[in-house]
C-alpha cells in the first residue's frame, strides 16, 4: 500500500513538472490560429475560429528562413570551431603540465569569469575587420565558449590513462595523429556534452548579433524574433505564430536527438 | 624533452591567440579606460584615476542596489536550481512510468531561447489578462494574484522564477547523470544496515553526488552573477531601477556613452568573479585529486 | 612571443576570412529572398537581382523604434526601390529598448545608414551626437518647404542635420468618451479640481476614468511635461531660467504641483489597477472595448476605436487639454520622431536620395492620406485632415505654447529616466520634490558634459 502511494505520488508530481513546462509553449500554439482580438487576451481557450493566416503573414514578414538558416549556421560552426580548438588546448595542457603549460592552462580558465566588455571589444572588431561580417559572429561564439570547454575536457583528459598514448607513441604517430587518431575518440562522450552546451548557448545568443550584425540578412533568429515583436507587438496572434515557427526546428531536432542528448549529458560525462 | 615533442606546444597556439585577442585584449583594455573619464561627447580621455570608482560607491547612486540585486538573483537561483534539480532528478531517476517523456519535457525550456521565454512570460504575467492571474482567479485564489513583473515587490522573485523555470531541466540532466553513475551496491549495504530513506539520501546519495553538485553550482554562479537577458527581457530593469542587475547597467552605461563608468563597473564584476571563480576552481580540483 | 602570436592570428584570420567569403555568398540569396517586397514574389531571386543591376543594387539599413515608420512609408519605400534599385532595411526595435540599442550602435562608429531620433537641439546633440554621427543635410531642396519651428530643432550652429516628416500639430490631448460624461452630466474640464471630480464619478460609475499606458516607460511622463508652457506662466520666465540655469526644477512651484496631482491620480487609481503593464500598443483595442472612459492620446484615436469597434463612433469622441496645474494652453511640440542620414554610413547619398523621395509633395500627400494617425503634416503645400472635433480643439484653445522638453535643454534626453523617476514615485519609492531633484542632477551631469557656461561658473 505504502509503496502504491509513493509511486501515485512521484507519478504526480512528474506529471504536474512536465504540465509547468508545457503550459506556456502551448498558450502560445492556441494563440497563434486566433484573430488579433482573440489573442488579445492570451487565454488557453481553444481559438474559436481557426486562422491559419497568421502563418501565410509570418512567413512573408518574418525573415525566417533566412534567419534559420543563419543560425544554424553560426551555431553549427561555433560549435565545431569551439570543440575542435578547445579539445586540443586542453590535450596538450593536460598531457604535458609543464610550467608554461599550467600557466595557460589557468589562463584560458580565466576567462569563464571575465565578463564582455562590448564598446572595447568592438574596437577589436573593428581592427580585424570581422565587424558586421557572419565570421565574425562565429569567431565571436567560438571564443566565448572556449574557457568553459576547456575546462571541462581537461578535467575528462587527466581520467583518460596515458598508456594508449605510449602505444601509439611507439607505432611512430606524429603528435598531431596521435591526437586524432587515439585520443579524440576517447573523449567522444564529453565531446557530445560540451558540443551540446555549445550549440544552445550559441543558438540563444542574442546580444553578440545585436550588437555586431548591421544587416538583417545576417541575423540569426532570435533578432528576427526580437524585430518582429518590435513590429507587430499588438498581434499576439502573429507574435505567437512567429514564435512557434522559429522554435518548432529547434523543439524537432531536440526530440529526434533527445536519445542522444540527455544520454549523452548522463552518461557521466560531466565530470568536475 | 620527449614530451614537448609528443605534446608540442604549439598546437595550443591558435586557441590561445584567439581567446587573447577577443576576451582578453578588451578586458585589459576595459581596466585602462576604466581610469578615465572616456565618453561619447569628447574625442579626448583624459586620466581621473579612481574617480569612476569613487562613482560606484556613491550613495547618490544607484550602482550598490544593481551589486546586491545580482547577488541576490545568484543565491536564489543557485539555491533554488539545485533543489528543485536534484528532487526532479532523484523523481525521474527510478520506478516512474513514461520516464523518458518527462525528462523531455523538464529539459524543454532549456533549449528556447530566453528572449522567447521572456516575451511568453510578459504575457503570462500580464496582471490583468496574463494566464497565470486568470488561472488563480478561476480557481477562487484571487488574494495570490500579484502584479507580477510591475510591482517593485514582485518583479525580481517572478525574475528569479522564470529563469528558474527554464534553468532547471538543464540542471535536472547533470544531476541524473550523477545519480545514475552511483553503483547500486550502497544502496543495497545500506538497506541491510537499516537505513531508512532520508539516511540513505544524507549518507549515500549526496556525498557520492557531490562532484555533480559542485559543476551544477559553478555553473549557476557563472550564470547568476553574468545574469543579462532574463533581466533585459522581462523587465528591462524596470519598475524604475529596481530590477537592474550589474550587466543590463554596464549595458546601460555603454549606451549612455559613458564609457568610463561602464568599463569600471565591468572591471568590478570582472575581479569579483576572478576571486569567486579561483576559489571554486581551487574547490574543484580538490575534488579531483581524491577521485584520482 | 608577442609579435608571433599577432602572425599567428593574422594568418587564422585571413585563412578564415577566405573561408568565409566562400560561405557569404551562400547566404545571400536567401536574405534578398526574404527582403524582397511581395510586389515581385512571382520572380525567382536570380532575376530579381539581375533586373537590379542595371539599377544601383544596394540596401540600406534604417534602425528605428516601434510606431515610428508608418506602413505607408514602407509602401513608399517599395516604390522607391522599383525606381531607384535601392532596398531599405527596415530595423524595428522595441520602444523600451531602442535608445540602449542606437546609441551603443553609435557611440561604437556602427551605426545603420539611417537611424530615427526624435528632435530638440539638446536631443540631437547630447543623445546621437549629431555633429559627429549625422551628415548635414542644409543643402537639401526639402528644407526649404519643411516647417522652420521644425527644421530649427534639428539645427545646430546653423546646419540641419535630419528630417522630421510628422504631424505636429497632432498634440497628445485628453480623448474622452462623450456619451460617458453626458450619462453622468459632466462638462468639459477647465480646472484639475474638476477633472478629478469627473474622473471619481466616472469611477464610481464602474468606468475606469483613464487608460495609462505606463509599461512603455515613456507615455505618462506626458502628463508632467506638455502643460509646460502653463508652468512658464504661473512661474514668468521659467523656461528662459531654467536654460540659463537661473532657476532648478526643485523649487519650481507649479511644477511640483503638477507631480503632485499626477501621484494623486494614480492612488485614487484613476488609470485603473493594471496601468503598470498596459501597453501603449494596446491603448485602441483597450478603449474599444468601452471599459475606458478616457485616454491621453494623439487625435486620431476616435477613428482608431470605430475602425475596431463599429459600435462606436468617431464623434462620440471629444479632446480636451491635460489640466493639471489647471492648464487651459494648448501645447504644441514642432518636433518628433526625425530621420537622420549617418556620417559613417558607406551609402551616404543614396540615404540622401530616400530622404528627398520622401519629402516629394506628392509623396507626403500619400504618407498622409494613407496614415490614420495625421492629420496634417509639418510641410507646406499640403492638404490637411483636420476633423470637425479637432478644428473645435484649436478654437477652445486659442493661445498656444511649446512644450518642456522642446524648449528646455536636457530635458527630452533623459526622458525615459523621468518615466523611470515617476513611477518610483507611483509606487512610493520617491516624492513627488524627488524626481525633481534626480531631473536636475541628470541636467547638470549632460549640461557639465556639453561644457555648457549657465553651469561652469
Amino acid at each position: 500500500m505504502n509503496k502504491k502511494v509513493q509511486s501515485l505520488l512521484v507519478n504526480g508530481l512528474a506529471w504536474i513538472l512536465s504540465l509547468t513546462m508545457l503550459t506556456p509553449l502551448l498558450l502560445i500554439v492556441v494563440n497563434s490560429f486566433k484573430t488579433q482580438t482573440e489573442a488579445a487576451s492570451m487565454k488557453l481557450s481553444l481559438p474559436t475560429r481557426w486562422v491559419w493566416d497568421n502563418y501565410s503573414v509570418v512567413i512573408e514578414k518574418g525573415k525566417l528562413i533566412s534567419s534559420f538558416s543563419n543560425s544554424l549556421l553560426y551555431s553549427a560552426a561555433a560549435t565545431v570551431f569551439g570543440i575542435a580548438l578547445a579539445a586540443i588546448a586542453a590535450y596538450i595542457f593536460a598531457r604535458n603540465p609543464s610550467k608554461l603549460n599550467r600557466f595557460f592552462y589557468f589562463f584560458m580558465v580565466l576567462g569563464i569569469a571575465m565578463p564582455i566588455n562590448f564598446v572595447t571589444l568592438t574596437k577589436v572588431m573593428q581592427f580585424t575587420h570581422i565587424i558586421n561580417t557572419q565570421l565574425g559572429i562565429i569567431v565571436l561564439l567560438t571564443v566565448i565558449s572556449l574557457p568553459f570547454s576547456v575546462f571541462l575536457l581537461h578535467g575528462y583528459i587527466g581520467s583518460v590513462p596515458r598508456e594508449l598514448d605510449e602505444a601509439g607513441i611507439v607505432d611512430g604517430c606524429s603528435p598531431f595523429r596521435l591526437f586524432r587518431t587515439i585520443v579524440l575518440p576517447l573523449l567522444a562522450p564529453v565531446l557530445a556534452t560540451v558540443g551540446v552546451l555549445n550549440f544552445m548557448n550559441a543558438w540563444n545568443e542574442f546580444v553578440i548579433p545585436l550588437y555586431y550584425l548591421n544587416d538583417s540578412g545576417k541575423w540569426p533568429m532570435t533578432l528576427a524574433v526580437y524585430n518582429f515583436f518590435g513590429q507587430f507587438q499588438v498581434s499576439w496572434n502573429l507574435v505567437s505564430a512567429d514564435i512557434v515557427l522559429t522554435t518548432l526546428p529547434v523543439i524537432v531536432i531536440y526530440l529526434l536527438g533527445q536519445k542522444y542528448i540527455i544520454s549523452g549529458m548522463t552518461s557521466g560525462s560531466v565530470k568536475g | 624533452m620527449l614530451r614537448n615533442k609528443t605534446y608540442p606546444f604549439y598546437f595550443t597556439l591558435a586557441t590561445i591567440a584567439l581567446y587573447t585577442l577577443f576576451l582578453v585584449v578588451p578586458g585589459v583594455m576595459g581596466f585602462y579606460y576604466s581610469l578615465t573619464d572616456w565618453n561619447s561627447f569628447s574625442d579626448e580621455i583624459n586620466f581621473i584615476g579612481l574617480d569612476n570608482f569613487k562613482t560606484l560607491f556613491s550613495s547618490g547612486e544607484h550602482y550598490m542596489s544593481y551589486v546586491y540585486n545580482t547577488l541576490n538573483f545568484t543565491v536564489s537561483t543557485v539555491v533554488l536550481k539545485t533543489a528543485l534539480g536534484l528532487l526532479f532528478a532523484i523523481a525521474l531517476n527510478e520506478g516512474i512510468k513514461m520516464k523518458g517523456f518527462h525528462r523531455v519535457m523538464v529539459f524543454m525550456p532549456a533549449i528556447i531561447p530566453m528572449l522567447v521565454v521572456g516575451l511568453v512570460f510578459k504575457s503570462v504575467l500580464n496582471p490583468a489578462t496574463g494566464l497565470l492571474n486568470e488561472t488563480l482567479r478561476y480557481v477562487g485564489l484571487d488574494f495570490l494574484a500579484q502584479k507580477w513583473l510591475v510591482d517593485v515587490n514582485w518583479a525580481f522573485k517572478s525574475i528569479i522564477a522564470v529563469d528558474t523555470w527554464k534553468g532547471v531541466g538543464y540542471i535536472m540532466i547533470i544531476l541524473l547523470a550523477g545519480l545514475q553513475s552511483i553503483s547500486k551496491s550502497y544502496y543495497e549495504a545500506a538497506s541491510i544496515d537499516g537505513a531508512n530513506l532520508w539516511h540513505k539520501f544524507r549518507y549515500v546519495t549526496i556525498p557520492l553526488l557531490m562532484p555533480s553538485l559542485v559543476v551544477t553550482t559553478v555553473l549557476n554562479l557563472l550564470y547568476g552573477l553574468k545574469v543579462f537577458e532574463a533581466v533585459y527581457v522581462l523587465t528591462n530593469g524596470g519598475p524604475g531601477y529596481a530590477t537592474d542587475v550589474v550587466y543590463t547597467a554596464i549595458f546601460k552605461e555603454f549606451s549612455m556613452g559613458r564609457y568610463g563608468v561602464g568599463t569600471a563597473l565591468s572591471t568590478m564584476l570582472f575581479v569579483f568573479m576572478t576571486i569567486a571563480g579561483y576559489f571554486i576552481i581551487r574547490l574543484m580540483t580538490k575534488g579531483e585529486d581524491e577521485r584520482s | 612571443m608577442k609579435r608571433f602570436t599577432a602572425v599567428c592570428t593574422s594568418i587564422i584570420l585571413t585563412s578564415a576570412l577566405l573561408t568565409a567569403c566562400g560561405g557569404n555568398n551562400n547566404s545571400e540569396p536567401s536574405a534578398s529572398q526574404s527582403a524582397t517586397p511581395s510586389a515581385s514574389q512571382g520572380e525567382s531571386t536570380e532575376t530579381a537581382s539581375n533586373s537590379g543591376a542595371a539599377k544601383k543594387d544596394i540596401t540600406l539599413t534604417y534602425l528605428a523604434s516601434q510606431d515610428w515608420i508608418k506602413d505607408a512609408e514602407m509602401e513608399l519605400a517599395k516604390k522607391f526601390e522599383e525606381k531607384t534599385g535601392i532596398h531599405i532595411d527596415y530595423q524595428i526595435i522595441p520602444a523600451d529598448q531602442y535608445f540602449n540599442v542606437l546609441k551603443t550602435k553609435l557611440n561604437s562608429g556602427e551605426g545603420p545608414d539611417l537611424f530615427g531620433g526624435q528632435s530638440g537641439k539638446s536631443e540631437i546633440s547630447l543623445n546621437y551626437n549629431a555633429q559627429k554621427n549625422a551628415v548635414d543635410l542644409s543643402d537639401q531642396e526639402w528644407v526649404k518647404r519643411e516647417d522652420p519651428l521644425s527644421v530649427d530643432q534639428l539645427t545646430l550652429n546653423g546646419k540641419v542635420y535630419a528630417q522630421t516628416i510628422w504631424d505636429t500639430s497632432n498634440s497628445y490631448v485628453i480623448v474622452y468618451n462623450k456619451k460617458v460624461f453626458a450619462e453622468q452630466g459632466l462638462n468639459v474640464p477647465t480646472t484639475y479640481a474638476e477633472f478629478k471630480d469627473a474622473a471619481l464619478k466616472i469611477q464610481k460609475a464602474g468606468i475606469t476614468p483613464l487608460y495609462e499606458p505606463v509599461a512603455d516607460g515613456w507615455h505618462h511622463v506626458l502628463w508632467f511635461a506638455e502643460p509646460g508652457p502653463q508652468y512658464d506662466k504661473l512661474q514668468p520666465n521659467l523656461y528662459e531660467d531654467l536654460n540659463a540655469n537661473k532657476t532648478n526644477f526643485e523649487t519650481s512651484a507649479p511644477m511640483l504641483t503638477s507631480l503632485t496631482q499626477l501621484k494623486e491620480m494614480y492612488d485614487l487609481g484613476l488609470f485603473g489597477d493594471n496601468a503598470l503593464s498596459d501597453t501603449f500598443a494596446d491603448m485602441a483595442n483597450q478603449m474599444a472595448s468601452g471599459k475606458f472612459a478616457m485616454a491621453l492620446m494623439t487625435q486620431d484615436l476616435p477613428q482608431q476605436i470605430e475602425k475596431i469597434n463599429p459600435e462606436l463612433k468617431a464623434t462620440d469622441f471629444g479632446f480636451f487639454v491635460i489640466p493639471l496645474a489647471d492648464n487651459q494652453i494648448y501645447y504644441v511640440n514642432p518636433g518628433g520622431p526625425s530621420k537622420f542620414v549617418y556620417s559613417g554610413g558607406k551609402h551616404i547619398e543614396e540615404a540622401k536620395q530616400y530622404l528627398g523621395f520622401l519629402a516629394e509633395p506628392e509623396n507626403l500627400q500619400y504618407l498622409l492620406d494613407n496614415t490614420p494617425t495625421f492629420s496634417n503634416l509639418n510641410f507646406s503645400g499640403l492638404k490637411d485632415k483636420y476633423s470637425d472635433e479637432q478644428k473645435k480643439l484649436h478654437e477652445t484653445y486659442p493661445v498656444k505654447g511649446t512644450d518642456i522638453q522642446d524648449y528646455v535643454n536636457y530635458v527630452n534626453p533623459q526622458w525615459m529616466d523621468m518615466g523611470k523617476d515617476i513611477v518610483g514615485m507611483f509606487g512610493g519609492a520617491a516624492e513627488p520634490v524627488d524626481v525633481l531633484k534626480s531631473i536636475d542632477k541628470r541636467r547638470s551631469d549632460m549640461a557639465k558634459i556639453a561644457k555648457d557656461e549657465g553651469w561652469n561658473k
